[in-house]
């Protein structure tokens, strides 16, 4: 593994922030305590991800691809390197800053959909919303989070609890509550995991026809070969460090 | 969404756990509030009693030198009529609307011509007994306008002497002087003074009929005034000790809870009593609460985790829970206090009597309800509950996000 100098890794940095790119890893490394032995999920990433863009973090179970998306989506902390985010570094900012950047920025879908049980469809999407801040009225929460239901093909079911819908229902909620916030970025881990072949392609359908409609940037990970074909960039982890960076086309 | 609304939805989960906590808070509650209401009452009955059952009155004017020299050197310790006079016209200035009455405290010897026993009587004129009464002046042991020359009787004293309604006596008193005086009298009625210390040496008589054994024309050793704003008594005790002060009398002004000492330490014993149980049914209500926030917040750490992701503050996660705690406490209170209507409302249908202790009499069970205590017993049921989700909540909120996302 090959590490970064801290006077590389500033200049580095300071170029991706001039370059405004949505998020530019700088020797990124993570590691996890497991017992007695410490795991190495993450070795010296570097990558960067422009707008629009639709990107595919793939490989082995292990490899690190969870790991990745959780430092993108600022929901962890890097042990060694730098993140950019939407021109800030985010290591100066607080967590309060941090839980305010993702909520108007980031859109997550989880691989088990993780919607809030007590909450219908409608609800579940306007809830991002009403965390802006600034407290978006009801009304207009609502009327937005109709309207991304209606999008993803809901809007017959809106009023319905998560457990009256099936999983690719559910997990269109999910795209749906992440796209309701107009974010720069949606990330999505492994987000046809649970769902059969057909839904996990309607799915991949629904997020590339919102990459190409709304210009937000899409990064999951998957496993599934069949899945990746569709994806123009694919990042491949193995063993935590970045094996391969391919775009479709390019012979990468 | 609303954030009642959906702690309310989330209390629905596990709505088994959700009653039971609802009941806990419910029963501590009303258990508060019933004792609460109970000793409410209490205090409120022997209010009662002691300004207008034993006639203390509000405020109670008394030459300074009274407590320490009234038995060595009774004529010095009276007021005189001039004084009485000054000191009635210097009260009204102060305290326009009260009542003020003169009073006479005298002791000796009731004789019924076979055998004798110790007496101690109040004179007071028989109109005055009326108005400090109040309340109470259709109850037995009131002096007759017209018989000058009678007294009522404490029951236990009637019995010693067997006498009754109609009986001729005997008193032999000391006058402030230090000679003998005697004089027959009728008893007028036979009454129960409620006090076991009282019942069988206490009379009433009129205050002409004290003064004459007493040799004491026109004093008295105390005035009694009736307050019209009895809310206020410390700061008009102040002031008017000032204003009879600057007018040259060397008074001592007591209150009706000085004086009366049995009062003062029932009210003490039931505080002491409130306080414990107080402490108790929070305890147990706290514990009940803590218990199902923490399992809540270990079921719903996923969920948690969720919200951080979407962009809840640490913060926000906090208030989540504690709007829980406060909805669980407010519907547990509201539950406890429709329960201590219906026990308050059963146990004066049953018309359910007891006789406490130090009284002669049984006194019939009455539940007030005490909203002050019980909404200080209501505020610190919620900041604790609150304080009871605060805890866990905050080390949720705390934990790392992927953590609490990863948790099954």
């Amino acid at each position: 593994m090959q590490s970064v100098s801290p006077l590389l890794e500033h200049q580095i940095l300071a170029r991706a922030l001039r370059a405004k790119s949505i998020v530019r890893l700088v020797g990124v490394s993570r590691s996890f305590a497991l017992g007695h032995t410490t795991v190495h999920a993450l070795k010296d990433i570097s990558v960067e991800i422009g707008q629009g863009e639709m990107v595919a973090i793939w490989g082995p179970s292990g490899s690190g691809k969870s790991t990745l998306l959780n430092m993108i989506g600022l929901i962890d902390h890097p042990d060694a390197g730098a993140i950019a985010f939407d021109d800030l570094d985010v290591r100066s900012l607080s967590d309060d800053a941090l839980s305010d950047c993702r909520n108007r920025k980031i859109g997550f879908v989880f691989q088990n959909f993780n919607l809030i049980p007590v909450m219908s469809a409608l609800e579940n999407v306007m809830l991002p919303l009403q965390l802006q801040l600034q407290g978006m009225a009801d009304a207009v929460a609502r009327r937005i989070a109709a309207n991304w239901l209606g999008k993803v093909g809901l809007g017959s079911l809106m009023e319905m609890r998560p457990d009256r819908l099936s999983g690719g229902q559910r997990q269109r909620v999910a795209i749906a509550r992440a796209l309701a916030i107009d974010p720069i970025l949606v990330i999505a881990d492994e987000p046809t995991a649970n769902l059969d072949s057909e839904n996990s392609r309607a799915v991949i359908d629904l997020m590339q026809r919102m990459n190409k409609e709304t210009g937000v940037t899409f990064i999951f990970s998957t496993h599934d070969q069949r899945l990746l074909d569709r994806v123009p960039r694919h990042l491949l982890l193995k063993d935590g460090m970045l094996a391969g960076d391919g775009r479709l086309g390019t012979g990468d | 969404m609303n954030a009642i609304v959906f702690a309310f939805r989330n209390l629905g989960r596990n709505l088994r756990r959700s009653l039971v906590t609802i009941l806990s808070i419910s029963l501590g509650f009303a258990a508060v509030a019933l004792f609460a209401g109970y000793t409410l009452m209490v205090y409120k009955g022997l209010e009662d009693q002691a300004i207008y059952g034993e006639m203390i009155g509000h405020l109670t004017v008394e030459k300074a030198s009274f407590a320490k020299e009234g038995r060595l050197s009774p004529d010095k310790s009276l007021f005189t009529a001039r004084e009485i006079a000054a000191l009635q016209a210097e009260i009204h200035r102060q305290v326009p609307d009260a009542f003020v009455a003169s009073r006479l405290g005298i002791s000796g010897m009731l004789s019924n011509g076979q055998v004798s026993t110790i007496f101690i009587a109040e004179g007071i004129d028989p109109a005055d007994m009326k108005t400090l009464r109040g309340p109470r002046r259709f109850a037995s042991g009131m002096l007759k306008e017209d018989a000058q020359n009678s007294a009522t009787v404490s029951r236990g004293l009637a019995e010693i002497l067997s006498l009754n309604e109609g009986s001729d006596a005997s008193v032999l008193v000391s006058t402030i002087h230090g000679q003998a005086n005697a004089s027959d009298l009728v008893v007028s009625d036979v009454f129960v003074t409620g006090n076991a210390g009282t019942e069988d040496k206490f009379m009433y008589v009129p205050l002409s009929l004290a003064r004459s054994l007493y040799d004491a024309d026109e004093r008295a050793d105390r005035l009694t005034i009736l307050s019209p704003s009895a809310d206020s008594l410390e700061e008009q005790r102040v002031a008017l000790l000032q204003a009879l002060n600057g007018a040259g009398f060397q008074v001592k002004i007591s209150t009706w809870q000085e004086l009366s000492s049995f009062y003062r330490q029932v009210k003490s014993m039931f505080d002491m009593i409130f306080g414990f149980l107080l402490v108790i049914v929070i305890t147990i209500v706290v514990m009940s609460i803590t218990n199902a926030m923490s399992m809540s917040v270990v079921e719903r750490t996923k969920e948690i985790g969720t919200l951080r992701a979407i962009g809840m503050r640490r913060s926000g996660i906090v208030r989540l829970f504690a709007a829980e705690a406060v909805l669980l406490v407010a519907l547990g209170c509201a539950i406890g206090l429709l329960l201590t209507l219906a026990v308050r409302y059963g146990v004066h249908a049953l018309d359910i009597s007891y006789q406490p202790p130090n009284s002669t009499d049984r006194v019939p069970l009455l539940i007030g309800l005490d909203i002050g205590k019980s909404a200080i017993a209501a505020s610190m049921l919620s900041l604790l509950g609150v304080l009871a989700a605060y805890v866990p909540a905050w080390r949720a909120a705390r934990n790392p996000i992927i953590d609490s996302l990863a948790h099954t």
